[in-house]
């Protein structure tokens, strides 16, 4: 096994890798803006609801969540139409989600008060507010608390192998158990350096282009 | 406001079951699929990703005599009994310890039964668990006894590991890993003195590749132990299975698949054991 089919290889382990990263980001983060408004709706029970609904995903390991959605729908209910891939697609979403809503609300609610008064008196709706006025300023200030929890994302998806999705890290395991290869799994960093590396630049670029929004 | 945020919530939720039902696989009654972990020369995958491997060709072989079709689904092997109990796969064949003991003797000895979650099959290879070490420290092991008060790594819940309890004494200590090749790391790390782990494993790896400066203690026996085929407590494939088992025996195909892993030494038919 030479060193290019070895890269060959963790390629198409790297692809699940990046495939769970993109499908959870692209579900997770209108999800999480969702959640965000739950926890900070007017009305007690939906805010409560919310709040103990991020309080338990937050709280119980994201490992043991996956296990959760993929096991326990087979064993108590014998129901299986979720497949392993979709399973640990809709643990990170939920989970992701409600990280996402707390940076979401946190930014929300660091707007002050006078831009939503000034848009009443200009006799804007609350939506034409939220999207016209105040969503774009949340965008620039949650910027780098986001970064943080998107490359996180990056690396938390070697958590899907606990339900053997052959991502990129247990591929490179079955180098050790088929070649004698314990290089490849040093070798995966690389990958995920990269990948990082690339959502650095790009975050960094994004906080350039929001510059102008000084507040 | 609400008009656009509940239409974000319908695309999410639509989206979410698209990707549930995506995938779903049509599970039929002709299909026969086995637990394995990547477990050479029992199942590997050969240079283009096949499967292959001793496991692997006659599980297809039993399978095609039942009319069925053989599968193959990797697994965590912690998971087995979840995987098993969840119906994601209907049996455990990969080199699956069944019971401690040889041909015969193990008919008596119910009590050596590996595990009471499943219903064996009649066994079909001899294994025996060996000391994987350090090659520069070959001197150092010479019988059983030098294990005492020693540092084992062995895969959690192997039979590796309860052989390791057995002879490193009150001292000694068992570091559990996630696989058997993870014991491997361990002994090259020099954290633990060495790895309780399957013959067949290591025969084939040990030496080779990034493991070159490993060896195999030469001179420390081990208990041998039977591999059998797991099945669902009360699972009517056992018998379908031990049946099929028998005649690819008796007619010499399972040896010549043997002969073409190089384990045919290993090979038996243990029908005696009532597990």
């Amino acid at each position: 096994m030479g060193f290019w089919n070895v890269t060959l290889r963790l390629l198409e382990g790297f692809q699940n890798t990046c495939l769970i990263f993109a499908l959870t980001l692209v579900l997770a983060l209108p999800l999480g803006l969702a959640v965000a408004f739950g926890s900070m709706s007017r009305l007690a029970p939906l805010r409560y609801l919310t709040k103990t609904f991020v309080w338990i995903i937050r709280g119980v390991p994201l490992m043991l969540q996956i296990f959760i959605i993929y096991f326990v729908p087979r064993i108590v209910f014998q129901i299986s139409f979720i497949p392993r891939f979709s399973s640990v697609i809709v643990a990170f979403t939920i989970n992701y989600a409600c990280y996402f809503s707390e940076i979401y609300r946190g930014g929300i609610e660091n707007i002050s008060r006078s831009q939503f008064e000034a848009g009443q008196v200009l006799g804007m709706t609350k939506s034409q507010i939220f999207f016209r006025v105040i969503l774009l300023q949340v965008v620039k200030r949650i910027l780098a608390p986001m970064s943080n929890e998107i490359i996180t994302l990056v690396k938390d998806t070697a958590l899907a192998r606990v339900i053997v999705v052959a991502e990129i890290i247990k591929v490179a395991y079955e180098f050790a158990a088929t070649d004698a290869l314990i290089w490849p799994l040093f070798y995966t960093g690389v990958f995920y350096l990269a990948f990082v590396g690339i959502l650095t630049l790009l975050f960094g670029y994004f906080e350039k282009k929001l510059d102008y929004f000084r507040a | 406001m609400k008009k656009i945020l509940s239409g974000m919530l319908a695309a999410v939720l639509v989206l979410g079951m698209v990707f549930a039902f995506a995938g779903c696989g049509d599970k039929k009654e002709d299909t026969l699929i086995c637990g394995v972990t990547i477990f050479k020369p029992m199942n590997f995958k050969d240079d283009a990703g096949n499967w292959t491997g001793f496991d692997t060709e006659f599980a297809q072989k039993v399978a095609e005599k039942l009319g069925m079709k053989a599968e193959f689904q990797i697994i965590e092997w912690d998971n087995k009994y979840l995987e098993l109990e969840a119906g994601t796969i209907n049996c455990i064949w990969n080199g699956f310890t069944g019971w401690d003991g040889v041909t015969g003797e193990s008919a008596t000895d119910g009590d050596k039964k590996r595990s009471d979650s499943v219903d064996f099959s009649y066994g079909y290879m001899l294994n025996q668990q060996c000391v994987v070490i350090k090659a520069d420290r070959a001197d150092e092991f010479t019988s059983v006894e030098d294990l005492d008060g020693m540092t084992v790594a062995a895969e959690k819940g192997s039979a590796g590991e309860e052989a390791a309890t057995e002879v490193i004494g009150d001292d000694g200590k068992i570091i559990d890993s996630a696989a058997q090749i993870d014991t491997f790391l361990e002994v090259l790390a020099g954290d633990v003195d060495c790895a309780i782990v399957d013959i067949l494993l290591a025969q084939e790896l040990i030496g080779k590749g990034n493991y070159a400066d490993l060896t195999i203690a030469a001179d420390i026996q081990m208990g041998s132990e039977v591999y059998a085929i797991g099945f669902k407590k009360g699972s009517d494939l056992t018998a379908r299975v031990n049946t099929a088992m028998k005649d690819l025996y008796d007619s010499g195909v399972l040896k010549t698949l043997a002969e073409k892993y190089g384990i045919e030494h290993c090979l038996v038919l243990d029908t005696t054991f009532k597990g």
